[in-house]
């Protein structure tokens, strides 16, 4: 069963791999070859280098990059408050917060569109990154995850005599780890898949991203489907790096429930 | 060092009835206090109150000649220990230990030569570099320990810091937590719910019942004038046994439980409804001797004494008969009671006289 659903999710990533070697008139073929008669890596280099692919993978690099670091932040502080800190209508605050949830994404890029315009951010890094930076769905994952942590690690820190920051710093976001590079990963992979924002946000082409850049491409090589599954190959590269640098912590994560 | 005062402290949470209920309690310097009681009674929160890390709604709390009971935690000089130690899973003995020097800006060298004196003291110079989960419950509670003593506070406060041991281990720890008691010279409230530790550890005994203090005193005293029918069941093991009955007889110096006729001296002109009477204190013979007779119903035999379950007419009683005892289930016997160790309670449970 276990394989059935592997290979299901698998077999369409393994025939976008094998098409990117392909030659362009091979992929149209009928009935359709699973494996290219001559594997063609310069289909890579072409592709690359027919739009500033580059350009697009630092853009993208310094967006994700800025949202990840930027959502682990803020999640982290407001789930810490929401999780431990007393203050007066702490959970109808956080239930209004976890309403924000229902609103679809769609609705909101108008909006957010007039504000980074008025600041005059449209086409730059500021504008692109700013209005990512909060993720409700983050301020959840994270909040849950801190509910479970021992209090008495909490007291024992405070009787040490730690301040309120000095336990979320030294005590709870070491501990958290695992849900942290959860976040990271999924803030992660959510961004550099994101493509209706960035194309909003930009105009020129070097500030374009790599999912708007390939977009693009389509346009131009439309016939060429080797070019497009190079191109698109290689923006996946960055994700399944990122996905398994954070598998030690999500391993860790187990590790660390089992011994509460 | 400091004496800890708790004044008519009250503690209710959200919703229900106290947690702790107008309790008040002197704790001399350097004194080794046992808070004892059943689940639920709380022994933690009268801990926690202490500690700082729980607000009480009432009452108030002075460490020393210093008021404190809104004073946040750092700032009381008290450690705990707490039940399930709660050491940083992520920092090692050494760091663990050292963590509470940090908050305190001691120096790093002198910060590291107090870190590795307490390990040698401990017997964990070999453990430093361990993490918690690389320990043994005992090596974690002697970690445990040696962060709580290591900032020589003026009040050390302990929950229930044995209970996860195994019996051999408890029983070393207990020694050592002694000795280390009279090395420290340090004031020392422990809580347990067990009452063998209450007894062999405490110089006195505070036990606690709903929130309730029932009574405050020296192990000796707790266990020979128990304050109430709750006391005199909790300490001991197996606790007083407790009869009722009605008094017969010319000025009702007789009273009839069940089917044993046990004299009574009428106490304070008041006439008890409630006898109690310890284990060890009730003998088993021929039928015919002694105050009435009963019926073997269970038998326990633990080698250096036997336990015999007896039904007398309805009222279960518990008697401690010396080494292997020849007494066999559906015997009936006759019950022989040391009738000056009587203890006497009124209808609500008070100790009469
Ligand atoms: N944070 C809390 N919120 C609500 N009720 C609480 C809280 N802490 C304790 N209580 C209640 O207060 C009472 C006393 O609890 P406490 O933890 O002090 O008992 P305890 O004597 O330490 O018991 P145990 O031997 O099981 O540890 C219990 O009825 C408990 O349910
Ligand atoms: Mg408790």
């Amino acid at each position: 069963m276990v394989t059935v659903l592997a290979v299901t999710m698998i077999a369409p990533f393994l025939y976008m791999v094998s098409t990117s070697f392909m030659d362009e008139f091979e992929v149209l073929r009928y009935p359709p070859a699973l494996l290219p008669g001559r594997p063609l890596p310069g289909n890579y280099g072409a592709a690359l280098t027919a739009l500033p692919f580059g350009r697009f993978f630092l853009n993208s690099a310094i967006f994700a990059g800025f949202v990840v670091a930027g959502q682990v932040l803020t999640s982290a502080m407001a789930a810490y408050a929401f999780a431990r800190l007393r203050f007066p209508g702490r959970d109808r605050v956080f239930l209004a917060v976890l309403s924000v949830l229902m609103v679809p994404v769609i609705v909101l890029l108008i909006p957010r569109f007039l504000i980074i315009n008025a600041l005059g951010w449209v086409d730059s890094y500021a504008g692109l990154i700013s209005t990512e930076v909060v993720s409700v769905w983050g301020i959840f994952l994270l909040r849950q995850f801190f509910l479970t942590l021992p209090r008495d690690l909490e007291d024992a820190a405070r009787l040490d005599g730690a301040g309120e920051w000095t336990i979320f710093r030294r005590v709870v976001l070491p501990l958290s780890k695992p849900a942290l590079a959860t976040l990271a990963v999924f803030a992660f992979v959510d961004q550099w898949k994101s493509f209706l924002w960035p194309l909003i946000a930009t105009r020129s082409v070097e500030m374009q991203v790599v999912e708007v850049g390939i977009a693009s491409f389509h346009g131009i090589y439309y016939t060429n489907w080797p070019y497009q599954m190079a191109a698109a190959v290689t923006a996946m590269v960055p994700l399944v790096v990122v996905f398994f640098v954070a598998q030690r912590y999500f391993i860790q994560g187990i590790q660390l429930t089992g011994l509460k | 060092m400091a004496s800890v005062s708790l004044h008519r402290l009250t503690k209710t949470f959200d919703a229900g009835r106290p947690a702790l209920q107008d309790f008040s309690l002197d704790v001399r310097d350097g004194e080794f206090v046992v808070l004892l009681g059943p689940s639920g009674c709380g022994k933690t929160t009268a801990l926690r109150c202490i500690a700082g890390l729980e607000e009480p709604t009432a009452g108030e709390i002075l460490i020393g000649e210093r008021e404190v009971t809104h004073v946040p935690p750092a700032e009381r000089d008290v450690a705990m220990v707490f039940q399930n130690y709660a050491l940083y899973p992520h920092l090692t003995v050494h760091e663990n230990i050292a963590f509470a020097l940090e908050m305190r800006r001691v120096p790093k060298a002198d910060c590291a030569r107090r870190v590795t004196a307490m390990a040698a003291r401990l017997g964990l110079a070999e453990l430093l570099d361990r993490r918690p989960a690389q320990l043994s419950g005992g090596q974690r509670q002697r970690v445990a320990l040696g962060r709580a003593i290591v900032r020589d506070p003026a009040v050390f406060l302990f929950d229930e810091p044995l209970s996860n041991l195994d019996a051999k281990l408890r029983l070393e720890l207990r020694a050592e937590l002694l000795a280390l008691h009279r090395a420290l010279g340090a004031t020392m409230i422990y809580v347990t719910h067990d009452q063998v530790e209450a007894m062999t550890m405490g110089q006195r005994i505070a036990i606690l019942h709903e929130g309730r203090l029932r009574q405050l005193g020296a192990p000796g005293e707790i266990y020979e004038r128990p304050a109430d029918v709750f006391v005199a069941r909790f300490v001991g093991s197996p606790g007083m046994n407790i009869l009722t009955g009605s008094g017969t007889g010319e000025g009702g110096r007789v009273m009839q439980c069940g089917s044993l006729a046990l004299p009574v001296a009428d106490a304070a002109g008041v006439f008890p409804t409630q006898l109690g009477l310890r284990p060890e204190h009730v003998g088993v013979g021929a039928v015919g001797e002694g105050v009435g007779e009963a019926l073997v119903e269970v038998v326990e035999p633990l080698g250096s004494e036997t336990l015999v379950h007896l039904d007398a007419g309805g009222q279960a009683l518990v008697a401690r008969l010396p080494g292997m005892a020849d007494v066999r289930v559906g015997d009936r016997v006759g019950v022989r009671v040391d009738t000056r160790r009587l203890h006497l309670f009124d209808a609500a449970g008070v100790r009469l006289g």
